[in-house]
């Protein structure tokens, strides 16, 4: 529980209607997840019920209740992806982490994560490591792109 | 007064005050329409999709659900069309894919012409998600104790964090309302347990009434209810009675509860 | 610089995300560099900016280099590139040729006609300054002096409908919102674009911010609303800051704020970050969303423009819709009215990507044949394919097949065809593509997505991927065709919202048009796309194998032998149908059955 941070995440923003995703956003992007004692913290702040807050934060893929590792990688499964072979692209960076879409490695360097489509789709397939985008992404690019984030 | 509406049900005229559903008025006027997510105290949020109508006459043909659909002069409805039919059966089928052992279910189902399901999933699950529960403790209790997670095929209703929940106040207002008994709740001696899927939800020490001596509610919902809701006019609320041997008294009985219909098992 | 003979020189380098993604700032840091170093910063007061996506990003990075007015572009460029472009062209005259755009640019660009685009690719996207000089800002300020149904009468009469998905006039959809009773109002402006294969409202926000601004700000005005909202994706953060920025700028030149434009009235515009949710894309979802709830909608009984947001009458109109009302302002309603097809105006951006040549943003005018936009934008199907369909409209979508392909399209013959015009996203198939495996995609993402309030989506889709899952697994029977149409028709009827209704959509139109390949799955047991892997198996050709050994090599099951130079084997019981040796074969050898 991280009180200073969590008053400073809240002192940003002037109201809290119309803001909750958005300090849910700042907190996962704080902490790397949403730990409960700080969304218990939240609610008690906020006057919004802990139940409504734990519904948003399962209902947005955004949102993550478990603790991730340290880089996220990404990968595309939109339409123009999966018909240029995203899959393979998968299932590469599956068994290169040996985790599975959701989870995070041992060491929690890396998390694996799908999205449908970040709109990179002239770049297709696309991986996505952080904020970094790499486009037209081939298994055996998947290697070289992983040890560039391993510390 | 409020204004009447004029509306012809299966070809039957019917006039309902304005502002009454079309479920609401079929009902008056003797027509079933099956439904699992509505309840009268409830705002009817229209997610079961049983009470489809199909609806012309002053609006444009369409098929809706009939517990959100307000009356409206001149609607034409039918709730029993080849199409509705066929729609209401298949819903069903799809909820029993899930929920094959759950006899509210099978009843209904029944009722409308369903024997069996095509869509077996492999499930057991008694629960609907019509989220009646959900709405009688967040908009009727106020305790916010139970809220839907995950989406999809996945939802399903919770407590925070789906573990014993701190804001039940062991009203048992949720088990009241579930059309199928997938929460339930149980007194046994001093002990109140709310539960579903097999996992408790909520573990309450039940009071004991003061007049007769058999134990009726948890600590928490009686203060709850003193702080949140009535003060039935002429009458002391005293402590720790019973609702038996409150209506067993001569005063006059509380007549508004805040949750008509005995919502309130325990009270 | 006074009279002096200065070249002038400007430098646009494309920075959206396909641009940023193949390098776009590191050539921008070249440039400047290498000017630096040739002493051209000092004398002549080069420009080096950044400009929004130009739309063929399969050529990234793009790069226009203009000496005294003349344009030349170049692609692929990498930092490498620069230091000859600098002294070869700006410093020698002599453009180097052999990365210069070639003819196919060229072609992409010719049959399209840049409206809402115009100004991504030309202007700094983070400078007011450039869009105003670009015209930015004049309509609404004419907007402003105007009368609110005046206004309103103008968009109608344009013929402006909505390009997120139905198509429903702006006009009236604005007017209605005006009419709606109450004091506060909102407008209100969907950019959570989550069609898979769709990012033209991205590329617009990245590109040209302040026209989607620009839009809200006349559009409030017409409403009478002095709240505005950006619901955006966070999967975008280039375009959220991109937009912030935007906003700032507004705000700094009293365009947004108290009293903008030195009126009386007051607007101002928030952003809300989505989270991640395809279905916020739906109008009363968003507004849950913004609501602090999980984006759940609305049954739709009573129009969002009477109650909508927190209740109030809200207007909602999608990127594209906004940014097209500047110019409509700007220019009249007869202008607008006279591009496009009879009932569908203006120009709509698709998003060509897939099996296609040149992948990108198009802008073209409605009604334009869609065999234009395939063949000659976009240069047809790769590797000498054949061309099987393509999908519009999303998940809500349907594939149109070969025979269509001289269909206008605008939004009335894309629901003739059983799909729908959707935010624009066009994705293009190839014989290597199978149909059922398609359909299984969409409702599987339908599966992912939906929100799980309504019984038929919830359950229904969920079964009907079963159904496809089964089909493509081989376990297929003549019951599951019959049941999917069952499943399909009553989650039209019945479902609470369009992402439901719509769900079925992909697989009624590959039933209705490719319903020999559900078929071959179920009766011959056969994949004749060769993509499920339970139905399809690869052999080598001995007669065209020329033992090349690049198969065996590249074979991640170890399944292929053969000595060098003779005709290599798969061992179909090693092999996991991968397809890898089925691309990579340089002749033909590799074939599915």
């Amino acid at each position: 529980m991280d009180v200073a941070a969590m008053d400073a995440i809240l002192a940003k923003f002037p109201t809290i209607r119309g803001n909750l995703i958005g300090i849910l956003h700042e907190m996962q992007s704080h902490f790397n997840y949403l730990p409960e004692e700080d969304l218990r913290y939240l609610s008690k702040k906020t006057q919004i019920p802990i139940t409504q807050i734990y519904s948003i934060a399962n209902f947005y893929n955004r949102f993550s209740l478990k603790p991730k590792g340290k880089n996220t990688v990404c990968v595309c499964l939109g339409t123009a992806c999966h018909v240029k072979g995203a899959e393979r692209v998968m299932d590469e960076i599956k068994a290169q982490l040996k985790v599975d879409v959701g989870e995070s490695t041992d060491d929690m360097q890396f998390s694996l994560e799908e999205v449908r489509c970040i709109g990179a789709c002239s770049l297709a397939p696309a991986v996505v490591v952080n904020e970094e985008t790499y486009g037209q992404v081939a298994p055996k690019q998947i290697h070289g792109i992983l040890q560039k984030f391993k510390k | 007064m409020p204004t009447m509406i004029n509306l012809t049900i299966n070809g039957e005229k019917i006039a309902a005050p304005e502002g009454t559903s079309v479920l609401q008025a079929a009902r008056q006027a003797g027509i079933f329409i099956p439904t699992l997510c509505d309840y009268e105290a409830l705002e009817p949020e229209g997610t079961c999709r049983l009470c489809i109508v199909e609806l012309s006459g002053s609006i444009r043909p369409c098929i809706r659900v009939s517990c959100i659909q307000e009356v409206k002069e001149g609607l034409v409805v039918e709730t029993e069309t080849e199409r509705i039919i066929k729609n209401r059966r298949l819903i069903l089928e799809l909820l029993l894919g899930r929920s094959p052992y759950c006899r509210e279910l099978l009843d209904l189902a029944g009722k409308c012409g369903v024997m069996t399901s095509r869509f077996l999933t492999g499930e057991d699950d008694d629960c609907i998600r019509c989220g009646r529960c959900v709405r009688v403790c967040r908009d009727k209790i106020g305790a916010y104790a139970l809220c839907w997670v995950n989406r999809g095929y996945n939802r399903k209703v919770a407590t925070d964090f789906e573990r014993l929940s701190e804001y039940c106040i062991g009203c048992g207002s949720c088990a009241q309302v579930c059309p199928t008994g997938a929460i339930k709740m149980e007194d046994r001696g001093n002990q109140r347990r709310i539960y579903t899927w097999g996992q408790v939800v909520a573990r309450f020490e039940l009071e004991k009434c003061e007049k007769c001596g058999r134990y009726f509610a948890p600590r928490k919902y009686i203060d709850w209810m003193r702080r949140k809701a009535f003060k039935p006019k002429g009458i002391e609320l005293i402590d720790l009675i019973c609702p038996e041997c409150l209506r067993k008294t001569e005063r006059p009985a509380p007549a508004k509860v805040p949750f008509g219909n005995g919502a309130f098992p325990a009270w | 610089m006074g009279s002096t003979t200065a070249k002038e020189i400007v430098i646009s380098v494309c920075a959206g995300t396909g641009g940023v993604a193949a390098g776009g700032f590191n050539v921008i840091e070249a440039f400047k560099a290498e000017l630096d170093k040739n002493g051209l910063s000092a004398n002549y007061q080069p420009r080096v900016h950044k400009v929004g996506c130009r739309g063929f990003c399969a050529k990234d990075v793009l790069v226009d280099v203009q000496v005294d007015g003349k344009t030349e572009t170049y692609q692929f460029v990498t930092p490498e590139k620069v230091a000859p472009i600098v002294s070869e062209h700006i410093v020698g005259g002599k453009p180097v040729k052999k990365w210069l755009v070639k003819k196919d640019y060229h072609i992409f660009h010719d049959k399209q006609q840049k409206l809402v685009l115009a100004n991504c690719g030309q202007i700094d996207p983070e400078s007011i300054e450039e869009y105003i000089a670009a015209g930015g800002y004049r309509a609404a300020s004419k907007a402003l002096g105007m009368g609110p149904d005046e206004i309103i009468e103008i968009i109608k009469a344009s013929g402006l409908r909505g390009r997120g998905g139905g198509g429903f006039p702006t006009g009236i959809k604005w007017e209605s919102c005006r009419r709606a009773s109450g004091v506060v109002k909102y407008v209100l402006c969907n950019a959570d674009e989550g069609d898979p294969g769709a990012f033209m409202d991205r590329s617009i926000i990245e590109g040209n911010p302040h026209a989607v601004i620009e839009g809200m700000i006349i559009g409030a005005h017409a409403i009478g609303s002095v709240e505005g909202f950006v619901y955006i994706r966070a999967e975008y953060p280039l375009a959220v800051e991109r937009l912030r920025r935007a906003l700032e700028q507004a705000r700094e030149k009293h365009f947004l704020g108290k009293k903008i434009f030195g009126t009386e009235m007051d607007f101002d515009i928030k952003i809300v970050l989505g989270a991640g949710a395809f279905v916020c894309g739906e109008s009363t979802a968003l507004m849950t969303s913004i609501e602090d709830k999980a984006g759940e909608p609305r049954p739709k009984y009573v129009h969002t423009t009477d109650r909508g947001l927190w209740g109030k009458p809200s207007n909602l109109n999608n990127v594209e819709t906004w940014a097209n009302v500047p110019m409509i302002i700007e220019k009249g309603a007869k202008w607008y009215a006279g591009i496009g097809s009879e009932r569908s105006k203006g120009t709509k951006i698709f998003s060509l990507v897939g099996k296609i040549n040149n992948t990108g943003l198009v802008e073209v005018p409605m009604g334009i044949p869609l065999r234009d936009v395939i063949f000659k934008i976009g240069g047809g199907i790769p590797k000498k394919k054949q061309f099987k369909a393509v999908q519009t409209g999303g998940p809500s979508g349907g594939c149109i097949p070969a025979s269509l392909l001289d269909m206008p399209l605008d939004y009335e013959h894309l629901s003739e065809a059983g799909s729908m015009m959707g935010s624009g996203g066009m994705i293009v198939m190839d014989e290597d593509t199978c149909m059922v495996d398609v359909s299984k995609y969409f409702l599987q993402f339908c599966v992912d997505e939906g929100c799980g309030q309504c019984t038929p989506c919830r359950e229904g889709v969920f079964q009907m991927v079963r159904l496809l899952n089964e089909i493509t697994e081989g376990k297929g029977t003549e019951k599951h065709i019959g049941l999917l149409e069952e499943l399909a028709a009553t989650i039209k009827d019945t479902s609470l919202c369009a992402l439901g209704t719509s769900a079925p959509n992909p697989v009624i139109s590959t039933l209705r048009y490719f319903r020999d390949e559900y078929e071959a799955h179920i009766f011959d047991k056969h994949c004749p796309a060769g993509v499920c892997k339970a139905l399809t198996h690869f052999y080598i050709d001995a007669d065209k194998c020329t033992g090349c050994t690049l198969c065996a090599r590249n074979c991640p099951a170890g399944a292929i032998t053969g000595e060098k130079k003779e005709p290599h084997v798969i061992d179909q019981d090693k092999c996991i149908v991968c397809r890898i040796c089925y691309e990579n074969c340089k002749f033909g050898a590799v074939q599915k059955g």
